[in-house]
This record gives structure tokens, sequence and C-alpha cells, in this order.
């Protein structure tokens, strides 16, 4: 997901020092509000705390208590020491109080007021707190808890203050230095309000030096929900008031509307915005959090963040910082292992902690893995059975990941012995419990020795999740990006081969594996004949397929078109439509129409798709998959655009490098364009000079060149802007663009892309490149006999095309059991094989095993090709006899590597005829 | 009798049509009357669930009222009108034929429901209000807009 690994990264937190105070800034400022909170409403509470008298409420003490305490902990991990020491004596009395150890009254209450009020006002000013003078007021405070009469300080800075300045007009230093007490005469008392009251509560903001009590208001989440509904409305009004418009002839009127427009959009956002915050204000508090128990447990431990800025619901950020935390420290306890264990394991001494937010479908996952011991799941068993949670016959019925979600069980602690860490009795069901009741769940998976994975979901009614809409049966629908793994066309002609049906569900065949397809538009009530209809009118007939994920669940959605896509608001549905599980909510699209929005899970159930339902074998026969599943058939694209934003991709493979240039270094020579280097100069061509297309802004200073090798010399390609780089399955449409140097079209992220072949561009924009530096035996087949197993179509015609182009004779065959069978017939023997590796029905190692167990085709060179090769398949290739191992596009070095292999021993043939003739 | 007693004896009604029937229910439980007709089928909803309309950027699930009664479905008309509601969180939509009026009638003068009506099924009746021209039934909201359903059924 693209928008998630933008923001990872740069926000990760790395650098310790200058991290630190950064964090402690944020620490201090979440300090300051949560304490201005809790001393929001102390005198009211200790106003009525002295009214008892003797006859206290329990539990209006205890509030306080809890408040205080909690101000001086956080004072103290923050080291505010004066915070701390003087909200610490405070705590001393409420807590004689609370033991009904101290009898309220006005004088022991008045000294209270005051303390609280000092400690106010050095909340207000954290910077200078250190300066503030607290020891009268603490040694008040300690004879009151001790039971000694209260010091009658005669003049103490505090009442000296109080005495002499009104309320407002201290300044900062004399404040530092006299602590400024407000007259309670002067300050109406809030009144006592009940707990979670919807009621807006002020920040105190009697302090004019204090920022952040500036800065912030708290509103009600009430009437943030309010303002956004309102907002959608003034948008959906907005909509029409523009279509209107559009039609008017008054200018006046039209540039009144745009504004309108304009703001309507921002308002909206900003409304959005209000209720959103990023989660990185939970995960900022880990990375202390994590070092400081690691240092405890004598444990290396490093926290890696991701997604940091994934905004969520501020509810839901408040909910689980607990959780989380737990977990945390479940992960360092439990999870990671000490250094020297790790060392004994070999792994890195250090342990990582990774925390990965991103939204998926509407909600919001976080993901939390380390890379410690894991969870045995025997061990889990064995408990089981000690607490009587389950029997020796279920547990050894248990699968291993049934066996390890045992955790979540109510009173299940994994650590052999409790420590005092996370051993407190709050086990993973409270975690459970807690993120349940936000609607979310939790999952967890664990490989021992290798580490656990925790999968958090949260719901999200709020969250703006990127999505695709589509077009079924004359509907819309949206189905988030997160679900969608990649769309298919498939072209009206070749539907036979790639939509087969297989006990009369139709499936999807893709890179050797085969998934079941789900016609939306039918399974929504629609009787049109799915698939195609849409498509009727428009030129070429091809089948939309959206391939969704749940879970590992991956199924084929068919749909009548990919429309655009949107950022869309999730809204949930009402008790009514709960029964529909095939959606997750409905949204209201910008042209102001409600779409659903579809869960892929529940399509998949409404559909009748069960991962168990179709016969395991069956499918595997079907799918033909080749023996070794090594990697998908897929390649990696360099996707940019040119003018007028139209977008193209080249194969990664064949690009040196991307080089960021200013047009003021491009200079003109001749009727070429080259870039000047201190010593050398790359050649530039442009595609506008081959393919139709918008050309190059002139007046752009910031370019690309894409920088690739033909005929031995560099040249670069001029691009406007290069855009990413992706995986990208091989389904290339050849049909739509037949265009000299582009060699078809994918659809990537809804959008029509134009594949290039560099060779081809190059060729027609100057085919001298191409040969100026060849020797002419390097590039000549001689005739050879090569045969070509290769499943994909595309592959197979350009292989073939280049290849006879340079004088070999090709056989193609379009899987490894047609090339077996042709290399048993083939009279002469072929001089090369070439192969595909991920075929259907035989494979191309499978293939090459057989080849090299056959006598008579020991020593023919076998030639590999593939997307993409890492050197694990490299290795896979040499043991199953594989003598080179080369990338699909790169025509150069394949053509030269085939003559490289010829035997020596071959004649020169000049033509293309074969020795059949 | 003061006018405050009077107030409280009174109970104020919008009424309107399902076919020949006239229903009402308390005004304190009717958001806002409109005439929206661009409603979003929801395919595999219970039968009696017409679809969605976002209102003030809320989803407003809306129920056909005919359906619910077990009335026959009709087109819309110019008189149709939608009910909008508050129940439990959620706002919803009661699509009926036409609203009539809006009545105030005497907390005496309504009757708890009549046990063998051929008209009216009792379990959508929390009482009747017999008018010089009319019988009021008041539905009882809570099964109105229930989710589970006796007898219509759910596709």
């Amino acid at each position: 997901m693209s928008y998630i690994s933008a923001t990872v990264g740069a926000r990760q937190l790395r650098g310790r020092a200058e991290i630190v105070s950064y964090e402690d800034q944020q620490l201090i400022g979440e300090f300051t509000t949560e304490a201005n909170e809790h001393l929001a409403e102390i005198e009211s509470q200790l106003l009525a705390i002295e009214a008892q008298g003797a006859e206290i409420d329990l539990d209006l003490v205890n509030t306080l208590f809890r408040g205080v305490h909690s101000i001086k902990g956080a004072a103290g991990f923050l080291g505010l020491h004066r915070i701390n020491d003087l909200s610490h004596s405070l705590e001393d009395v409420l807590n004689q109080i609370r033991n009904r150890r101290i009898v309220p009254n006005s004088e022991n209450v008045d000294v209270m007021l005051r303390a609280a009020d000092l400690l106010r006002t050095m909340v207000a000013d954290v910077a200078t707190s250190h300066k503030t003078l607290i020891e009268p007021l603490v040694e008040q405070l300690s004879a009151i808890s001790e039971g000694r009469t209260i010091p009658q300080l005669e003049v103490t800075p505090s009442i000296a203050t109080k005495q002499s300045q009104p309320k407002t007009s201290a300044e900062p230093e004399s404040r530092a230095e006299f602590p400024l007490a407000i007259p309670l005469d002067a300050q109406d008392p809030p009144p006592l309000e009940p707990a979670g009251s919807p009621e807006i509560k002020p920040v105190p903001s009697e302090k004019p030096g204090s920022k952040v009590a500036e800065q912030n208001i708290r509103v009600p989440v009430g009437v943030l929900d309010e303002l956004m509904n309102l907002a959608g409305e003034l948008v959906l009004s907005r909509n029409q008031l523009v279509r209107k418009v559009a039609t008017d002839e008054d200018h006046e009127l039209q540039s009144m509307v745009a504004r309108l427009d304009q703001v309507t959009a921002e308002l909206q956002e900003t409304i959005m915005r209000t209720r959103m915050q990023p989660l990185g204000t939970v995960f900022q508090k880990f990375t202390r959090v994590v070092r400081d128990l690691g240092t405890k447990l004598g444990k290396q431990v490093e926290l890696r963040i991701e997604g940091h800025d994934v905004e969520v619901d501020k509810t839901i950020i408040e909910a689980i910082a607990d959780p989380l935390t737990h977990l945390i420290r479940n992960a360092i306890d439990h999870g990671i292992e000490t250094p020297d264990r790790r060392a004994a394991a070999k792994k890195p001494t250090s342990g990582e902690i990774r925390l990965v937010a991103y939204h998926q479908a509407g909600k919001v996952r976080i993901d939390l893995t380390d890379d410690g011991k894991g969870i045995d799941p025997a061990i889990l068993r064995r408990k089981g059975i000690e607490k009587g949670i389950l029997t020796e016959e279920e547990a050894a019925r248990l699968p291993d990941r049934e066996a390890t979600r045992l955790i979540f069980h109510p009173g299940f602690s994994t650590a052999e012995q409790l420590t005092d860490v996370s051993g407190r009795g709050v086990g993973m069901d409270v975690v459970q419990s807690n993120i349940q009741r936000l609607g979310g769940s939790v999952d967890i998976t664990s490989t021992v020795g290798r580490g656990t994975c925790i999968q958090l979901t949260l719901p999200l009614t709020l969250a703006i999740v990127p999505a695709l809409v589509v077009e079924a049966a004359g509907s819309r629908y949206v189905v988030p990006q997160g679900n969608i793994a990649e769309l298919v066309r498939v072209r009206h002609e070749d539907r036979a081969r790639a939509m087969p049906k297989i006990h009369g569900q139709e499936m999807l065949r893709l890179r050797g594996g085969l998934l079941p397809l789900v016609g939306l538009g039918r399974l929504m009530g629609s009787t049109d004949p799915p698939a195609t209809q849409g498509n009727a009118n428009r030129r070429i007939l091809a089948t939309s397929i959206l391939v969704v994920e749940s879970g590992n669940f991956r199924f084929g959605l068919v749909v009548d078109r990919f429309l655009d896509s949107e950022e869309i608001v999730v809204k949930s549905l009402g008790r009514h439509l709960r029964q529909c599980e095939a959606f997750s909510g409905a949204t209201v699209l910008g042209n102001g129409d409600v779409a659903m929005i579809l869960d892929p899970a529940g399509v998949a159930l409404l559909a009748g798709l069960g991962r168990d339902e179709l016969p395991e074998a069956e499918l595997d026969a079907a799918a033909c998959e080749s023996a070794e599943r090594i990697s998908a058939d897929s390649q990696t694209l360099l996707l940019f655009t040119c003018g007028e934003g139209d977008r193209f991709a080249v194969p990664m493979a064949l690009v040196h490098r991307v080089e960021r240039i200013r047009a003021c270094q491009i200079q003109t020579v001749g009727d070429r364009e080259v870039l000047s280097y201190r010593s050398s100069t790359l050649p530039l061509v442009r595609l506008e000079q081959a393919i139709p297309t918008a050309p190059i802004m002139p007046d752009r200073s910031g370019l690309f060149a894409i920088v690739f090798q033909v005929g031995g010399r560099e040249v670069g390609l001029l691009v406007s802007q290069v855009e990413d780089i992706r995986d990208v399955p091989n389904v290339v449409d050849t049909a739509t663009f037949r265009q000299a140097g582009v060699i078809g079209s994918v659809v990537i992220g809804s959008h029509t892309t134009r594949l290039i072949d560099l060779y081809g561009l190059v060729e027609s924009v100057s085919p001298v490149w191409l040969h100026k530096q060849n020797e002419p035996d390097t590039l000549d087949g001689r005739g050879a006999k090569v045969l070509l197993a290769e499943d994909s179509d595309f592959y197979r015609q350009q292989v073939t095309s280049y290849l006879e182009k340079a004088n070999f004779q090709v056989t193609a065959v379009c899987d490894g059991t047609q090339a077996w069978q042709a290399l048993g017939e083939a009279d002469p023997p072929f001089d090369i094989l070439l192969t595909d590796l991920e075929m259907p029905k035989l494979g191309g190692l499978e293939l090459a095993r057989r080849v090299r167990q056959q006598p008579a085709l020991e020593n023919m060179p076998i030639v590999a090709l593939t997307s993409l090769a890492s050197e694990d398949d490299r290795a896979h290739g040499v043991a199953a006899g594989v003598t080179d191992y080369l990338v699909k596009m790169d025509r150069e070095q394949l053509i030269r590597t085939l003559v490289r292999r010829l035997p020596a021993s071959r004649p020169v043939q000049r033509s293309g005829v074969g020795e059949f003739a | 009798m003061s006018s405050v007693d009077i107030a409280k004896n009174l109970r104020q009604l919008v009424t309107f049509r399902l076919g020949e029937m006239t229903l009402g229910i308390d005004v304190a439980e009717v958001l806002e009357i409109n005439r929206r007709t661009d409603c979003h089928g929801v395919p595999h909803a219970p039968e009696f669930v017409r679809g969605l309309i976002s209102l003030r950027g809320e989803m407003v699930t809306l129920i056909d009222a005919r359906c619910r009664l077990g009335l026959p479905r009709v087109e819309p008309t110019e008189d149709t009108r939608n009910l909008i509601l508050r129940s439990q969180g959620e706002m919803i939509g009661l699509t009926v034929d036409q609203v009539t009026d809006l009545a105030q009638v005497d907390r005496a003068q309504v009757l708890p429901p009549p046990v063998n009506s051929h008209m009216v099924d009792g379990r959508f009746c929390s009482g009747v209000v017999q008018r010089e021209s009319d019988l009021v039934v008041i539905l009882d909201l809570d099964w109105l807009v229930g989710e589970t359903c006796t007898e219509a059924t759910t596709s």
C-alpha cells in the first residue's frame, strides 16, 4: 500500500538524542493537558470535601487522590521535581483523609487549596516550575498529614503574593519567584459535573503566559459529529449548485460558486481533521517504554514504528493506549530473549519490535511483531490441560494456530513465573476484551524461535479510506484499496483460457494458480449476463476483475467497470442492514450518491466461496501449477509520466539508474539532445519522438532521465516525473496500443499504463545507436535452433520475434510438457533450450532436471528466463541444471548469451530458413 | 382545568395514510418529514427496507411502512413522504403514502388496541383514537422499526 510506505521511514524514530527532546516536548504538552484536566475541578472537589467534614464521600476523595497521584507520577517521570514534590505532599494529606485519619476542615482544606493553585501555576509554566518556591506549602502539608499543628508562616511568599497581587497580573518572572495563588473568592468554582458529561470544559486559561492552555480547547465529540454531518450536507448542496451553474452564462456567478466550492472542500477536510489524531501520539510513548523496560530486564530491544501518521478517531486513540502498552511490555518481557540467549540462537543480540499501523478496509490495523522466542503451542496445550480449559483429547486435536490463541483465554499467563513487569494479573484476555469492547478484534500468530505477531483490528466509523469505485449491474460499489490485491483485465479472446470453469465455478487463471471468481452484478441480484455487459459498446471487449483479499483468502470479483479512486468516509449501517454481510458500510460518493462498501469476507461468504469447499486436489490438478512455486510471475516496473500526465512504464531490470536533471542541463547537438557531464555526454531520447503523446512542457525545470543501455552505450529517456516502482503481474494487453516503441499496456491502479519497449524506441528514433559499438558476431544467431518454452503469449511473441531478427530459428511451445515432447522429437536436436520458469503443467526447473537426466541432452545449454531473478532463484536454477539465468526483457543480453552458448562448431547460416528445409 | 393540565392530557400526533388506513405517531418522535425519492437500494436487505438515503451526512435506513404492515407495495407518488425518526441512536425513515395532518388528541380518547379487528394487526398498534371521520391507529414504533420481523419475509 503505497500511501503508507510513503510515510514510513521519514517518520521512523531513529536518532536517539534528538528524538528524546522532541518526544519530551510532546510528553510535556500532554502532561500539561492531562494535569489541567485533573486540576480543573480540584477546587470544587476540595470544597465539597470540606463541606462533608468527617462524613467523607470516599469516591470523591479517591477521585481527587488519583488525579493528584497521576500528576505526581507523570511529573516524576518527566523530571519535574518541584511539581512532583508538591503533589506528593498533597497526595499524602489526601491519603490520610481517605484513611479517615484526618478530618477535613477549613484550615487544612485551605492549605490544600493553595497547594492546588500553586500546582496549577507550575503546570502552566513547566519550564520555570523548578524555580518555584514550594517549601512553605510542603512544610504545611506535611504538618497536616503528620497531625502536627500547621505552622503559621508569618508572611509566606504565597500569601504575600495573594494579598498584593490581583489574579491576572502576574508575569512569568514574578511567578517564578513568588508563587501565585489565585484568591478563592475571585473565582467561581466550576459546578460539579457527573462523570462523562458532555459539557464543554474550558481549559483554565487565566495564565497569560501559558501557551498550551491557549492553543487547545475541549469540544464535545458530539458537536464535532454534528459539524461533520452538516459539512457533508453542505458539500452535496454545493455539488448541486456547481452542476446547475456549470451551464450558466454568468461568469461572476461562476467564480462565486467556484470560491464556495473551494471553501466547502476545505471546511469539510478541516472538520474531518478535528476528530482525527495521528497514532503517533500514542506510539511516541512506547519508545521510552521499550528503552526503560529493556534496560530494566537487561534486554536489548529496538522499537520500529511505522504508520505514525495514520490518523484515527480520538476515542480510539485513548482506548488503545493501555492494551498496546500491555502488549509491548509482554513482548519485551516474554518475547525478546536476553542478549546471550539470542546470541546462542544465532540471532542479532538486539531484539526488534515492530509496531505498524495502517488502514485496511475501513478499519485500522495495528500489527505488533517481535523477533523473540515465539510462543510454543505445546506449552499452551499443556497449560490449557492443567488449567482445565480443555481436555487432553481436545488439546491433541487443536491446530497450532488455535493453540496459540489459547493465550486469550481468561486466566492464562505464559510466563513460567510471574514477573513484576507484565504478570500483574492483567492478561491477554483483558487486552482482548478491551479491544472487543471497541468493536475490534485481536489475533495472534507465532513461530517458535522466530517471534510473535499480534494483529489488532479496530473499527473506525470516521476513517477516511482510499478506495476504488467499481460498477456492476448499473450500481456503484466501493472496495477499500487495502482489500485490493490487483486489477486484471481479461480480453474476450483469452476468456476461455484465462477463465476456466471447474465444477460450475468460474475461475481465474493467474500466474499458475486459480482463483475463484464471483460476478458482482449477479451476486447483487442482477439477472443480466455479467462481466462484459458494461463494455459492450467500448472498443475492447474485456472482463474487468478485481482480485480482492481478506485475510489469507483471495478471489476475483468480476465487475463491469473500474471507475475512480476516491477517499471515502465510512458510514456504518443501521441495524436493519447488519444481516447484509457483503457490506461493511456505506459511503457518499463525490457526486452525492450513496454507494455500498464491499466487505470481501462477506462477499465470499454470500457467494458461497469457502476455502474448504472446492476439492483441493482437483484445484491443484486444474491449476496445473508448476512443481516449483518460486515467485509469482510478475515483473518490477518503473512507472513514470510524460507530457500531459500520460502514464508509462519500463521494466526495472533494464534501468541502470534514474537521474534528476534540470532543463538547462540539456544541450542540443545537431538534431540530438544530450545531457553533458564533465567528461562525457548522455544521448537523450524523448517518447514523443516515437510515440503519439503530448510533449513534455518546455518550461518544466525539474525532469528525470531514465538511463538504460543499448548497443553497449547508455541512453537517457527524458520523462516529466518518476512515479513509483511496482511489482505488476504479467498481464499485458498487446492489442490496444500497437505502436512502435510500445510493448503493450497494463492496468496499474486503475490507470492504463503503456509499457515502453526501450529497444523499439531507440530503433525508431536512432537505429544507429543499436549497432554502432557491436562487433558483428556477438548478435548473430547463425541460424541456431532454439526451443522456446513460454506460457505467456506476449513474451512468446516478443522473444520469438527478436530472436528471429537475430538469425535464430525458433520453435515456440506453451509449456514444459510440450517442450519435453519437442525435445524428444526434434531431429536434428535443438542447440539451445530457452525456458520460462513459471509454466503450467511442467515448470522450467523441472524441465531442466528432466533434460539433464537424459544422456543425449546432457550438454545442451539451458537458459532460463525470469521476470525477476533473486540469488535464491539462481541457486535453485543452477541446482536443476540451468546454464544461464536471464531477465526476460533484456533483449541484448539474451541474444548475446545465446550466441555465447552456441556450440563453437556451429556453421554460420545467414538465412532464417530452418534445417528442415 | 389549567392550560398546563390540558397540555398534559393532550397527545400531538402526526397522522398519515397507508392505503385505507389512517395511522399516527407522536410528533415528538419525528425529526423531519421529507419527500426524498433518491433512495439507494441495498441488495440482500430485508424486504421491508427500501434502502439508504444520506441525510446531512448520516445514513438513514428507509423502511417501507406498507411492506412492514403486510400491505402491497406501491410506486411512490407525489404524496409519498418519509418520516425521519431517531431510534436507538440511528436515523430511520418511514415511507408512507401521504402525510395528512397534525392532530391533537385527548389522552382519554386513546383506547387500547382492539383485540380482533379485521383491519388492524394488534402487534404494531399501541392504541386507537376514534375521530369524527375516521379511526387513527397509533403505531408502536418499537415494533415497527424493530430488527426482526415475524411477518414480512426477508429476501
